[in-house]
């Protein structure tokens, strides 16, 4: 007997493997702050994976406060209850807070680092979706590497239209997301609870 | 990660007594664990850990060494699990902290607080694949509460004491120390401060005040009160809580697995174990409870088993833990507080007056009468005699410890004690060849107390080389072997959910456990009928050292009731009626 043929398309029909077109309903964007000590990040993925969390995005450096990294994820809760990323992630020892802020007043923001033929940055930057900043970084004779910037959803569009020109390369970071205090999150500049945690 | 610059380290003299400048890494190891109260310790030496066996004749330590670094994993848990205290075991670096990891995962599901130390290659080798290297600390993330490399000797009493904290505080679980060579060997004139956290790792606070206000309006309205509760109970030493306000509810109890004990089984409000193959009558109460409290216990899938058939004429379920992410994972509470389980109970018995409930109490009664604990009367020896009679040699001190399989079901159900800490089993993990070690490791503890390893012949032999260490050390347990030549769990799934065929079940070879017995220098004894018990288990507890008593028990004997995969509490089966 031979084993039934799987055909399993990498990516849902329709998108082109940018983060914001997978999956919407299920994505969870997480605000982690953790002690910077090594192997921390480590600890966050591992969780993540192996209680069925999947990392789409991670965008990870240093705060307003020192010894404090942060963490902005975006995470495919996939079928698992998404109460279980904060409730889990805050059982770490190294993290010193984390909050669901999945939310429309969330502010997402996304780089990217463009790499294409000098002659076709003036198009390519004609074209970018309104929202999206630019600026030419480096030029180096007939290569140039350029930067662009702003709401993930618009970067990415932007990117998917380079995708399909030859001649071009980028990368993208993972969007950083912050919440305003009175949206709920911590705000850039709230100070630890002084309680301590309940418990982890 | 380390992203910012390494602030300047702030220091201090060597606190510890006894220790001067130019002490090593390895002493400062072995007097932090003076400092926290350590007594024994599980261990084997190997190429990574010298420096610290070293220094151990230096220190006031006893040192069980053992024979596979799991046994030293088990070992610690089971005299953590009796004691309350914190559990130590010590490994090398490679196979020896891999071998670790089964023992530290059993530890850890069952919220254990156990301590690992282990050796590691020098600092300068970590990566570059050298010998008896391992990524310890990766294959340890998802077993441990948390773990450290340790790279500079002058962290040891900062790291040390945190782990023991958090091991201990809290829901307690496993941490490791994971400490280079060459970073036992540094010698150092001043220590680290302690470890200072943005959010201290801490017990929670006091419950919420209005949740316990509904839990106690949803008691009070009740018709049907139902408790379950869990090791969370025994961990608070909530025992005298719970019964507390059980009778004022006039609600029966029913107890997972690991909280066997910690409600006495002669209560007349005791259900005894619930779930997958809890007694009919407790599963009874919890299918037709109106409300429900879980106490304690994580409510896991063979607590529960079919999720959406579980409590279901329940118009509220009440769920304390200490843990918030254990609330509303598997099953919806509508009242959740996240709590100090003895602090929850005492604080809702303060708010209830005593309130009989006749009619449920006769209800539960005759489920009681109507689905009694049965087993077949054959003229095969049966487990339950074997146990009945374990158990009526046994002090309200004493302990046992299950292994995993049928054992440790006809163990915990057949349990006559009336305290916590007393019967001991991995729950979580279900991890064969837990029993040996960790009676072993409960009589490092209790050295004066009759320790019972109960345990099949499947689970026995994954362990049984720590006879030797039984032996040995003069730790005088006594290893009762329910012996059917088979994997009997297994062998019960496979004749009952999966079409009955017997697969890799029947072990052909069973050794001659009398004469393994005696190659150990334990005492030897085989029982194949039932007037064999008493006189083999009372020449057993007159022999001073360690024992095995190889039962030979019904190789049909299953466990009743038991819910068939994918059903529903209340779908249990009982044993055929002889």
């Amino acid at each position: 007997m031979s084993p039934p043929a799987i055909v399993a398309p990498r990516l849902a029909p329709g998108t082109d493997g940018l983060t914001t077109t997978r999956h919407p309903g299920r994505i969870r964007l997480i605000s982690v702050r953790v002690e910077d000590r090594r192997g921390v990040l480590q600890r966050v993925t591992n969780l993540l994976g192996r209680r069925g969390f999947g990392i789409e995005t991670c965008a990870v450096g240093p705060s307003a406060e020192p010894g404090v990294v942060a963490i902005s994820l975006r995470i495919d809760a996939g079928t698992q209850a998404h109460d279980q990323i904060v409730k889990q992630l805050n059982k770490l020892i190294d993290v010193v807070s984390v909050e669901d802020i999945t939310s429309s007043a969330t502010v997402e923001w996304s780089t990217a680092l463009i790499e294409l033929r000098s002659a076709d940055v003036d198009p390519a930057f004609a074209r970018l979706p309104s929202g999206v900043g630019s600026q030419v970084v480096r030029e180096a004779g007939t290569r140039t590497i350029a930067a662009i910037w702003g709401p993930p959803g618009p970067v990415e569009e932007a990117l998917a239209e380079l995708r399909r020109r030859p001649n071009s390369n980028w990368i993208c970071s993972g969007p950083l997301a912050m919440a305003t205090a009175s949206a709920g999150g911590s705000g850039p500049v709230s100070a630890p609870d002084p309680g301590g945690r309940p418990e982890r | 990660m380390t992203i910012t610059a390494t602030v300047e380290r702030a220091t201090r003299p060597i606190p510890t007594a006894g220790l001067t400048a130019g002490t090593t890494g390895a002493e400062l190891l072995l007097a932090a664990l003076i400092k926290e109260g350590v007594d024994t310790v599980f261990g084997i030496p190997g190429g990574a850990n010298l420096p610290i066996y070293q220094h151990l004749p230096d220190f006031p330590l006893r040192h069980v060494l053992v024979r596979h670094e799991q046994g030293a994993a088990h070992m610690a848990d089971g005299y953590a699990r009796a004691s309350g205290k914190v559990g130590v075991c010590v490994a090398t670096s490679g196979p020896g902290a891999l071998n670790l990891i089964t023992g530290l995962a059993t530890a850890h599901f069952d919220s254990v607080p156990v301590v690992a130390i282990t050796g590691q290659v020098a600092a300068a080798s970590i990566g570059t694949d050298a010998f008896q290297e391992s990524d310890v600390i990766g294959s340890s993330l998802s077993v441990t509460k948390h773990s450290y490399q340790v790279l500079d000797a002058t962290d040891i009493p900062g790291v040390v004491a945190e782990a023991f904290h958090i091991a201990r505080t809290g829901r307690p679980g496993a941490v490791l120390i994971d400490i280079p060579k060459d970073v036992q060997q540094q010698r150092i004139e001043v220590v680290a401060e302690p470890i200072q956290r943005q959010r201290p790792h801490r017990a929670p606070g006091r419950p919420d005040q209005s949740q316990l206000a509904q839990a106690a309006d949803f008691l009070a309205q009740a018709e049907r009160p139902m408790i379950l509760a869990g090791r969370g109970v025994a961990i608070s030493g909530g025992q005298a809580a719970l019964r507390a306000l059980a009778e004022v509810c006039d609600a029966p109890v029913g107890t997972t697995l690991l909280g066997t004990g910690i409600f006495p089984s002669s209560h007349p409000l005791a259900l005894g174990l619930v779930g997958f193959m809890g007694t009919g009558y407790c599963n009874r109460a919890v299918t037709n409870c109106d409300v429900l409290l879980m106490v304690g216990m994580r409510a896991d899938d063979r607590v529960t088993c079919r999720l959406d058939e579980f409590a279901p004429r329940a118009t509220h379920i009440v769920h304390i833990n200490i843990d918030p992410a254990e609330l509303g994972k598997t099953v919806k509470a509508d009242c959740q507080i996240v709590g100090d389980a003895k602090a929850a109970l005492e604080a809702l018995t303060d708010q209830l007056a005593f309130q009989p409930r006749p009619a449920w109490r006769a209800q539960v009664e005759a489920w009681r009468v109507q689905h009694p604990l049965r087993h077949p009367d054959n003229g095969l020896l049966q487990p339950q005699e074997v146990l009945a009679a374990c158990y009526a040699r046994l002090g309200p001190d004493d302990i046992t410890v299950a292994d995993v399989g049928l054992n440790q079901i006809w163990a915990a159900v057949a349990w006559t004690g009336d305290r916590p800490g007393h019967f001991l089993n991995s729950g979580g993990q279900g991890t064969m060849g837990f029993a040996l070690p960790a009676a072993i490791g409960a009589q490092a503890a209790f050295p004066d107390r009759r320790v019972l390893s109960v345990s099949g012949e499947g689970g026995f032999v994954m362990t049984l080389q720590e006879l030797a260490t039984a032996v040995e050390s003069q730790l005088p347990v006594k290893a009762m072997v329910l012996n059917n030549r088979q994997l009997g769990m297994v062998r019960q799934f496979q004749d009952d959910f999966y079409g009955g065929v017997r697969s890799q079940v029947d072990h052909v070879l069973t050794p001659d456990f009398v004469m393994l017995a005696r190659a150990f220098g334990c005492f030897g004894a085989v029982v194949r009928q039932a007037n064999e018990i008493g006189p083999a288990l009372d020449a057993a507890f007159a022999h001073p050292g360690p024992a095995v008593i190889d039962f030979e028990i019904d190789p049909n004997a299953n466990v009743y009731p038991i819910v068939p995969l994918g059903k529903g509490l209340s779908d249990f089966v009982e044993c055929p009626r002889s």
